[in-house]
């Protein structure tokens, strides 16, 4: 009796070491693919981050304006900003500047 | 025969009847091994079963941060927006050891391949000399994935760490360089070394590139107006010193990687250090208030139109300026002897005093090492009268700029920044008396509003700008030159000022065909610059600049009650 428990629990602890490990490599794996195309995808976002930066740098807007229009830009005027301000319901528009 | 070997097996079986202690014995020794096996397996399938318990409560975030190692690390630098300063790519380099070639025609077929553009007979040159040589540097990917799938063991693939700034130009003399071994040699990529290295997160400045290009803009056309050698602007946030743009020109592009030893390209914000003439009129003015010597309308009669010191004359630059005034009248006036007047009463001590707390006496403390050291004063009474109107004192622009901020913002210290920091945890410390700024904004308004001021051309109507004009002679080994240097410091809105705006042209030369519009309302063109100060340069550009960067500043750093 003492031999068969003994000899069933190495089987068990040997196929539940198999279980585990295999598991675990398997994890293991499952992580490392998703460790290697989040590299991937992060490094692919940054050079597209770092070119959509250069392409919509102000300096490079202007040009493609340029490029495209010949009209100057027209200067906002802060007098014509108003704030708007909601109240219990009601929509309040105040002048920007309530100074000037 | 069957019964001599039946005797005999009952005979064995005596003899193991009679070992059968010795047999317990191995029965013990057998158990310890089995007890053994089964403790390493179990050991086995402990590690095993935490590895998988590490694994399931590690988070996301850790496991996207460790994949993301990489070992020339820097991180980016962005904008007060997130827009990319500087920003670190892999390069890609792929060389050759001749050594561990075994064929190399094979080789040179697989390899021009993928270079068919290369030549091929300095490589074969390189392959006979048995010496490492780089087949290509900076490549693409794509390219280097090809070369390394070749298998070949030759063929040593290498990454190297490149900084790039994408906005070129913009930011040349703030952020600085790095050397081919990822340390910063100048600007913020020298001082946040360390920061860079090893924090993932970019680091964030507080600088807005939208402002920051608005203002090159106009300071590049101010260069076309007045042929000014160069030009500087800072705008800076009176209540926290945070920096929103600082530009000086030239600047140059940081991607070329050219060693500039010309000191026009001088950073003429931080290290350039000038003597800015009467915009220094505003601190003695200030610092009478705090000691409550005068009040703006203290009156002050008699005044001469021309004194001697040691020898030397000092004048007033209009002549036509009245002979009584009141101290509001001699700043907005911007007049030489009644500041002369109003610094004799303040006494050399505590005018020293007062330029020493608001920080443009002596080095500051900044977040990049180019930084300019005021010239030292010997403090006399001469020197106390030239330096009541400006003159025979120097300071840095970052400096003038952190005095006309203190003096606006309630009277509390600040500390000029380029970082952004996600809360200032500093306690508010006031060095000035609170009344100073109530007094002295509104005179600022007057100098931009009123006839009399010196600074009309910066009255964009909704801004409510203040400021003041200083227009000094520059020195040229200690001897004063005919070229200028002139400057505005604008304060806006006046009625709680947020923004400090200064621009400085250093030698402007007058424009004939320069057309000014009147900001009065009235209509009214003139054409050329007649005089050339900072009433006819600065301050117009410095109105083009606060035009044209307004809006932002309203809509987007507006503060909701």
């Amino acid at each position: 009796m003492k031999n068969f428990f003994l000899v069933s629990s190495i089987v068990f602890i040997v196929l539940l070491t198999a279980v585990i490990k295999n598991s675990s490599k398997k994890l293991e794996t499952k992580i490392y693919d998703v460790r290697e195309n989040l590299s991937i995808l992060s490094e692919r976002y940054d050079y597209i981050f770092l070119e959509n930066n250069y392409l919509s740098s102000p300096q490079k807007l202007i040009e493609h304006k340029n490029s495209i229009f010949q009209d100057e830009y027209v200067l906002l005027n802060i007098l014509d900003l108003k704030i708007l301000k909601e109240n219990n319901g009601e929509i309040i528009i105040q002048n920007f500047n309530k100074n000037e | 025969m069957s019964k001599h070997i039946k005797d005999k097996l009952s005979l064995t079986d005596y003899d193991n009847e009679f070992s059968f202690k010795k047999n317990i014995s191995n029965l013990n020794i057998s158990f310890n091994r089995v007890a053994f096996i089964f403790f390493v397996f179990f050991i086995v399938s402990l590690i095993f079963s935490i590895k998988i318990f590490y694994f399931g409560s590690i988070s996301n975030k850790k496991i996207s941060s460790l994949s993301l190692i990489k070992k020339d690390f820097r991180s980016d630098i962005v904008d007060t927006n997130g827009n990319l300063i500087a920003k670190s790519v892999i390069t890609n380099n792929v060389g050759i050891n001749p050594n561990l070639v075994k064929d190399k025609k094979k080789l040179l077929l697989k390899l021009q391949i993928i270079f068919p553009n290369k030549n091929f007979d300095q490589v074969k040159k390189k392959l006979s000399k048995n010496k490492f040589f780089y087949i290509e540097k900076k490549m693409s990917p794509e390219k280097f994935d090809k070369v390394r799938l070749l298998g070949e063991k030759s063929i040593i693939p290498e990454q190297k760490i490149t900084r790039i700034y994408p906005q070129e130009n913009l930011f040349s003399h703030i952020v600085g360089q790095i050397d081919d071994n990822n340390n910063g040699i100048s600007g913020v990529e020298k001082s946040f070394d360390q920061e860079l290295k090893s924090d993932k997160e970019p680091l964030k400045l507080t600088l807005d590139t939208n402002l920051q290009f608005l203002i090159r803009e106009e300071l590049i056309k101010a260069q076309e107006i007045f042929k000014n050698i160069g030009s500087a602007s800072i705008l800076m946030k009176v209540n926290s010193g945070e920096i929103l743009a600082m530009i000086s020109l030239p600047d140059f592009n940081l991607n070329k990687r050219e060693e500039i030893k010309d000191v026009n390209y001088i950073n003429r914000v931080t290290k350039g250090v000038y003597e800015f003439g009467s915009v220094f009129k505003t601190f003695t003015f200030a610092s009478a208030l705090n000691e409550g010597v005068i009040e703006p309308d203290t009156e002050f009669k008699d005044l001469p139109k021309k004194i001697t010191c040691a020898g030397k004359p000092i004048g007033e630059y209009d002549n036509k300026i009245p002979s009584d005034l009141t101290a509001e009248q001699i700043l907005i006036r911007s007049g030489n002897i009644g500041s002369v007047r109003i610094g004799q009463k303040i006494g050399k001590e505590k005018l020293k005093a007062f330029l020493q707390d608001i920080g443009v006496l002596n080095k500051i403390e900044f977040d990049i090492e180019e930084v300019g050291e005021p010239m030292p004063i010997r403090w006399g009474k001469c020197k106390l009268a030239t330096v009541s109107f400006g003159h025979g004192i120097t300071t840095t622009l970052l400096q003038l700029a952190k005095g006309y901020s203190i003096i606006s913002n309630g009277g509390y210290n600040i500390r000029p920044t380029l970082i952004k920091r996600a809360s200032i945890k500093n306690k508010k410390e006031r060095i000035i008396k609170k009344d100073v700024s109530q007094k002295i904004n509104p005179i600022l308004r007057k100098i931009v509003s009123t006839k009399e001021g010196t600074a009309n051309f910066a009255n964009i109507e909704g801004y409510e700008i203040g400021g003041k004009t200083g227009t000094a002679q520059k020195s040229v080994n200690g001897i004063y030159s005919k070229n200028k240097i002139n400057t505005f410091v604008a304060v806006f809105p006046t009625s709680k000022p947020k923004y400090v705006l200064i621009v400085l042209l250093d030698e402007p030369k007058p424009n004939k065909e320069y057309i000014y519009y009147y900001k009065d309302g009235s209509g009214w063109k003139y054409k050329g610059t007649p005089y050339n100060t900072a009433g006819w340069t600065s301050v117009e550009i410095a109105g083009k600049i606060i035009e044209r960067i307004g809006p932002i500043l309203a809509t987007k750093y507006i503060e909701f009650d």
